[in-house]
């Protein structure tokens, strides 16, 4: 599909969705609360937690707390645009799917547009207001390559979690039980990415670098901005590893296509 | 020219073999067992453009099956297809822009949002040129009385209602060929009187090929010249609905009303082979024969012999009776009639 009109049907189905949502105005305002506090307490209980036990491999609290900020701000616009991957099971066992393959649109634009998350404003909420304390905390030497980064990160950061969260819920064409934990432990993974990689032991650095690569949301870039060592530039591999979780994401799903087998009528 | 063709297309789903309980199913999660269920095989269809063809078969039969891998919901598991000389599946999204669909039982239309608002979504998606949406919109909304619908989410709408709209939708990009699976399943006389008006005037006005399947024959013969009949995956009868009757309708049956009581152990004693009693009441009865061995003259003779006719009346053989003895296995037709 042309990408002026995926884009234009994208913003065409978010804005649909908007408008349902906003019919169910008191759900829509708990979620979007619920959202933020859940995230502000997790910073909180971080804040505790980090003033006990200062600097971790030389990284200071306010330095975390904008990789959090990053990842807060990526879950939130992920949830809030592309909620409807949660949705495949559910669209495979019920046969609902059959409607996004009679219409000349990419299948995948459709589930991931099937619905939007309200509590993914919450967390951009969060993430921005977060990560502008963390700024003012802490020291950034703002090259021009550091500015330019930005956009790439976010988008390729958003990329990343969907590619990953798709993939995984994707399941639904093997496992075809309706309760299927499985992408739900995949996207849990993602707490990885809130510590410094280094942290954990090397499988597990391999595992978030290479297998679902969180790092790249996270703690990569922010070694890059913060001029840390090591692997500073690996960060412009973000965009890279983006179009490779997606290339991935999407052999994923026309694998599963084929298992599709259209029950009901 | 054919928009339809298949060539020994067939379909079969792998389905899982599960003992019941616990332990079935931990059995199942690592020596899993399926069973292989042919749904569709060695089916061949040509179908041009501008016909109405009816898909007819018991339930079960595979005309859903069918219809999926048309529309490239399916994929087949062997043989070839062309629809418009795209194959469904792997160009499923050109396909899906010169068809229209419609399954009884689902529908196209968003919930939540108000039938209108659903219909300029769909515009966007086929990217229907706004002259031509505005015309067709028109319409539809005339022929199938959707004004007041239009403002009214999917959600509040009746079935017969919400399937106007889905058959507007199906048409509203102008599609080559529309499928539609049990259109009319569980409408009243009315509705179903409405629906089969409007795909009679898209096919005879637009040139809209029409393949539907249903199990109401009013449908069949109302909608359809063509008849396709489907039984256990396989096609059993490809032709006119005439030429079915012409070819397979062995039977017919007379009704006579007696002037006195008719003794009925005498009657059936009276009755050669190839002609059987149905039906018989105090001084009423109907009698099946089979019309290539007997004239109504002959069995009328036979019965006069057991019982004081004074009316008569003969039934021509109609497509229901036809279709009822497929449907019961009473029938059995040959392949590539
Ligand atoms: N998803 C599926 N998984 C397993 N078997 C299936 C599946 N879909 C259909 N079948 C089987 O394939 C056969 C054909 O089904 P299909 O739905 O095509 O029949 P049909 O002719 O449309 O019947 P009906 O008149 O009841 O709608 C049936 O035996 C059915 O059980
Ligand atoms: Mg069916």
């Amino acid at each position: 599909m042309r990408l002026s009109r995926t884009v234009f049907l994208f913003s065409r189905f978010l804005a649909q969705n908007i408008k349902i949502k906003l019919e169910y105005k008191a759900d829509f305002i708990i979620m979007l609360f619920s959202g933020s506090v859940l995230q502000l307490l997790g910073v909180m209980f971080l804040g505790v937690l980090y003033s006990r036990i200062p600097p971790i491999q030389g990284w200071t609290m306010w330095e975390i707390v904008l990789i959090l900020a990053s990842i807060f701000f990526t879950e939130g616009v992920v949830s809030f645009a592309f909620e409807g991957m949660w949705r495949i099971v559910r669209l495979i066992n019920l046969g609902d799917m059959d409607r996004f393959l009679l219409r000349p649109v990419s299948p995948i634009l459709q589930i991931l547009t099937y619905d939007i998350g309200a509590h993914g404003i919450g967390n951009m909420i969060t993430g921005v207001i977060l990560c502008v304390i963390a700024l003012s905390r802490t020291e950034i030497l703002w090259t021009w390559d550091r500015i330019l980064y930005l956009p790439v990160l976010i988008v390729s950061a958003a990329a990343i979690r969907t590619a990953i969260s798709f993939a995984a819920n994707c399941s639904g064409f093997w496992l075809t039980s309706f309760y299927n934990a499985f992408p739900l432990m995949v996207h849990q993974m993602a707490d990885f990415a809130k510590y410094p990689t280094t942290l954990f032991t090397e499988p597990i650095q391999f595992f978030i670098t290479v297998v679902l690569p969180y790092a790249f949301i996270g703690y990569i870039p922010a070694v890059y901005l913060f001029h840390k060592q090591p692997w500073g530039a690996a960060a412009w591999l973000a965009p890279l590893v983006a179009v490779w979780c997606v290339l991935i994401a999407r052999a994923v799903f026309y694998r599963g296509l084929r298992r599709y087998d259209s029950p009901g009528n | 020219m054919n928009v339809i063709e298949t060539k020994g297309l067939c379909k079969s789903f792998r389905s899982p073999l599960k003992k019941p309980g616990v332990l079935g199913a931990v059995r199942h999660l690592f020596r899993p067992e399926h069973r292989e269920i042919v749904a569709v095989t060695e089916v061949d269809l040509a179908i041009a453009a501008g016909e109405s063809v009816a898909y007819v078969g018991p339930n079960g039969a595979g005309k859903s099956t069918t219809i999926k891998m048309l529309t490239g919901i399916l994929l087949p598991t062997g043989g070839e297809v062309r629809v418009n000389g795209l194959h469904p599946y792997h160009q499923r999204m050109r396909n899906s822009k010169n068809i229209g669909v419609v399954f009884g039982q689902r529908t196209q239309l968003w919930w939540d949002i108000p039938v209108i608002e659903s219909f300029t979504l769909l515009r966007d998606i086929y990217e229907v040129p706004e002259k031509t949406y505005a015309e067709n919109l028109a319409y539809f909304t005339g022929m199938l009385g959707l004004a007041e619908l239009l403002h009214q989410s999917a959600r509040r709408l009746s079935l017969g209602q919400r399937m106007r709209c889905d058959l507007a939708v199906a048409l509203m990009h102008n599609p080559a060929i529309v499928f539609l699976d049990e259109p009319t399943i569980g409408l009243d006389v009315a509705v179903k009187e409405r629906i089969r008006e409007f795909l009679k005037t898209v096919n005879r006005e637009r040139g809209v090929t029409i393949m539907l399947t249903s199990h109401d024959l009013g449908d069949i013969e109302d909608v359809c010249r063509r008849l396709i009949i489907i039984d256990a995956g396989r096609i059993i009868y490809d032709g006119s609905i005439q030429g079915l009757l012409d070819r397979y309708v062995k039977q017919r049956s007379i009704r006579i009303i007696a002037s006195a009581r008719i003794d009925q152990p005498s009657a059936a004693r009276a009755m050669p082979a190839g002609v059987e009693i149905v039906h018989a009441d105090e001084r009423e009865m109907t009698v099946e024969f089979d019309r290539f061995r007997y004239t109504a003259k002959d069995v009328l003779e036979i019965i006069m012999t057991a019982a004081e006719v004074v009316d008569f009346q003969l039934e021509e053989p109609d497509i229901e009776r036809v279709v009822k003895n497929v449907y019961e296995g009473r029938l059995e037709l040959e392949q590539g009639a």
